[in-house]
């Protein structure tokens, strides 16, 4: 890395930590995190193209950034799993130029998730009573029709016994299992070299004084969320406050838990290894916690707890949590100041559809607020009204520090025109300084 | 309390068996359709005041499916109800989150309209096809994902294009929806919230 660049890295990696940590930077730091395919667009890659060539993603990943004078640069993301997507057969995501006729979408269309109810409601007691066993069985096997070979798993009995390994050792031998192995083992051609280019593409963007600020920390999902977007559908899930609601909590306790262990027992292969100085932001997207989807009530019972314990639980392990709070959650702007109180400097919330000058007012003393460029104004306005937008934000927010500036809809959107980015970034070089 | 307080309030056993009593009485089914409809709309103007929210419709929804299971076999032909008129509704191509494409169904139903639902990721020749048949006053259009705005664009410059635009009043909504996409996509008004849709309908059915 040149002097300048490594400076240039310095400084942008300083500018981010003091925003977070509630302390004046030099300017308000501009950190758009990006949608899949903004990066597709600009480039003329198909989406099917992103999808299963990761090198040529990475590669217009850089071309593209160099455009821009950002303080944090986008992480990895799924793009280039296509072929292992594939293999595994998974059903409960739609991309372009799947395999399966079922999970295919056209090659210029967004990857889609497709919320399903996989756990039925007369399945709980078999989920609670052994969670690992019944999601390989009944969870893993069925959204991944490449794995469907774990529903024969033994179960929790065989394990509880004087021959521990018995049933596991003729698991492994199962003809369905081996044959599994092998296809999945084949894989590997096509996911190894992708893989293998994360830690140059990451090495040649620190070259350029880019820091990863994408999902540094990796990506977590509420444990409402989890069990709403694919366990049980929202449906399902809503359904279950009323008739299932103590088994709901015990599951969305359980999946937060769980969701530390798996912090401690190792990192995800979307995260980045630690870099000097850069904060380990874990993004956490939002979807059943907002306005409409429930009241304070049922917010406060059902949803707030689990998340509250696993943010709790990142912070104790020195990753800075990053819920991002799609929707709108005015509702909810007490819940999150109050958290924000015990846990000072230590998050960053991200907002979408709110008033900003309001949340500073009520929570910008101790948390760093980040957001929120509307999509629209980023796709249909012109570059002088994301100018005005930004420099209204930066006037209400951007006092004492603690605030990022970023797009409202997690990040850049896909259709976002090169020239409204590139002037959310004029203005906050115009209007963003506090001092030079 | 009675069979519509039981069924405002969500006590789903408590309703069966009522609703049980009520069919083993022999009591006409009509009448129990009518106590059925004021109860979702006393629900429906609870969600429009904010005090229930999208579990208490589900769940609504849940023990009204439960309710018709039993009244539809009692229930003669020709009980059609009196509609305000009728609105076309779909998620737009592309895009196939339903989620506030289904309260906006729920809430123009019980609020007396009769609601065309196309479903998800509707192409503009769909649209067309359901106009010419239906012949509404209103198309509402839904997207949650940023590509729906092209979408939208795409197929009203479509109804322009085939001489549907100027009969049908176009609204839109969803996630990232506003005042600027209305212009953008050329349609006549945005909501952000099934409420606003409903209001939107009146208005415009009034006009």
């Amino acid at each position: 890395m040149s002097k300048h660049k490594k400076q240039l890295f310095k400084d942008r990696i300083q500018r981010v930590n003091d925003a977070i940590n509630l302390k004046e930077p030099d300017r308000v730091p501009l950190t758009p995190q990006m949608n899949p395919f903004f990066i597709s667009n600009q480039a003329g890659l198909s989406q099917k193209e992103v999808w299963y060539s990761g090198r040529k993603n990475l590669l217009a990943t850089i071309k593209i950034c160099k455009r821009y004078d950002w303080d944090l640069y986008p992480g990895v993301s799924q793009n280039g799993f296509g072929h292992f997507y594939d293999v595994l057969g998974i059903q409960n995501f739609k991309w372009p130029g799947a395999k399966d006729p079922n999970s295919r979408l056209p090659d210029n269309r967004p990857f889609q998730a497709v919320e399903g109810e996989w756990m039925k409601q007369d399945e709980y007691d078999e989920c609670l009573d052994d969670p690992t066993g019944f999601f390989l069985r009944k969870i893993v096997a069925k959204q991944n029709v490449g794995l469907s070979a774990f529903s024969k798993f033994p179960g929790l009995d065989k394990f509880a016994f004087m021959g521990s390994g018995m049933d596991l050792g003729l698991f492994l031998i199962d003809k369905d299992f081996l044959k599994m192995v092998r296809k999945v083992n084949l894989s590997k051609l096509k996911l190894l070299p992708y893989l293998l280019t994360l830690g140059p593409y990451k090495k040649k963007m620190e070259s350029l004084g880019f820091p990863l600020g994408g999902m540094g920390g990796g990506l977590y999902m509420a444990s409402f969320d989890r069990i709403s977007d694919s366990v049980r559908g929202m449906r399902g899930t809503m359904l279950d406050m009323y008739r299932r609601p103590d088994e709901l909590k015990r599951l969305c306790d359980i999946l937060a838990k769980a969701t530390l262990r798996s912090i401690d027992s190792g990192k995800s292969i979307y995260e980045s290894d630690d870099s000097e100085g850069v904060p380990r932001l874990c993004f956490i997207p939002l979807h059943r916690g907002a306005n409409g989807f429930m009241n304070n009530k049922q917010f406060e019972e059902f949803y707030w707890p689990s998340l509250t314990m696993m943010m709790e639980g990142m912070i104790e392990r020195e990753i800075i949590p990053v819920p991002f709070f799609e929707g709108c959650y005015s509702d909810r702007l007490e819940y999150l100041a109050e958290f924000a109180k015990k846990h000072k400097g230590k998050m960053v919330y991200w907002f979408h559809d709110i008033d900003m000058k309001q949340v500073k007012e009520m929570m910008g003393q101790y948390v760093c607020i980040r957001g929120n460029v509307p999509a629209s104004l980023l796709v249909a306005g012109t570059p002088q009204q994301v100018e005005e937008y930004v420099r209204q934000n930066i006037e209400d927010c951007s006092e004492g520090g603690g605030y990022l500036i970023d797009g409202a809809i997690a990040g850049i959107p896909d259709e976002a025109r090169h020239e409204n980015v590139l002037a959310m970034e004029n203005a906050v070089k115009k209007y963003g300084y506090y001092r030079k | 309390m009675g069979f519509i307080d039981e069924l405002v309030d969500l006590n789903e056993d408590v309703v069966h068996e009522l609703l049980k009593k009520r069919l083993d009485s022999d009591e006409d089914p009509l009448a129990i359709l009518t106590d059925v409809k004021t109860a979702m709309k006393i629900i429906g103007d609870k969600f429009s005041e904010r005090e229930y929210f999208l579990p208490e419709l589900i769940m609504s929804g849940e023990i009204l499916k439960e309710i018709f299971e039993l009244l539809q076999p009692k229930l003669k032909e020709g009980a059609a109800t009196e509609s305000k008129g009728k609105i076309i509704l779909g998620t737009v191509a592309g895009d196939i989150h339903d989620i506030g494409k289904d309260i906006v169904r729920f809430m123009l139903d019980i609020n007396g309209y009769e609601v065309i639902d196309l479903g998800v990721d509707v192409p503009a020749e769909k649209f067309i096809k359901a106009i010419i048949e239906h012949s509404p006053k209103i198309l509402a259009l839904s997207g949650f994902l940023t590509l729906s705005f092209d979408s939208m664009k795409e197929i009203i410059e479509k109804l322009q294009a085939e001489g549907f635009r100027d009969s049908l009043k176009i609204m839109i909504g969803g996630g990232t929806i506003d005042e600027r996409i209305v212009e953008y996509v050329g349609a006549d008004k945005f909501g952000d919230s099934a409420v606003t849709a409903v209001k939107i309908a009146n208005e415009w059915m009034s006009e």
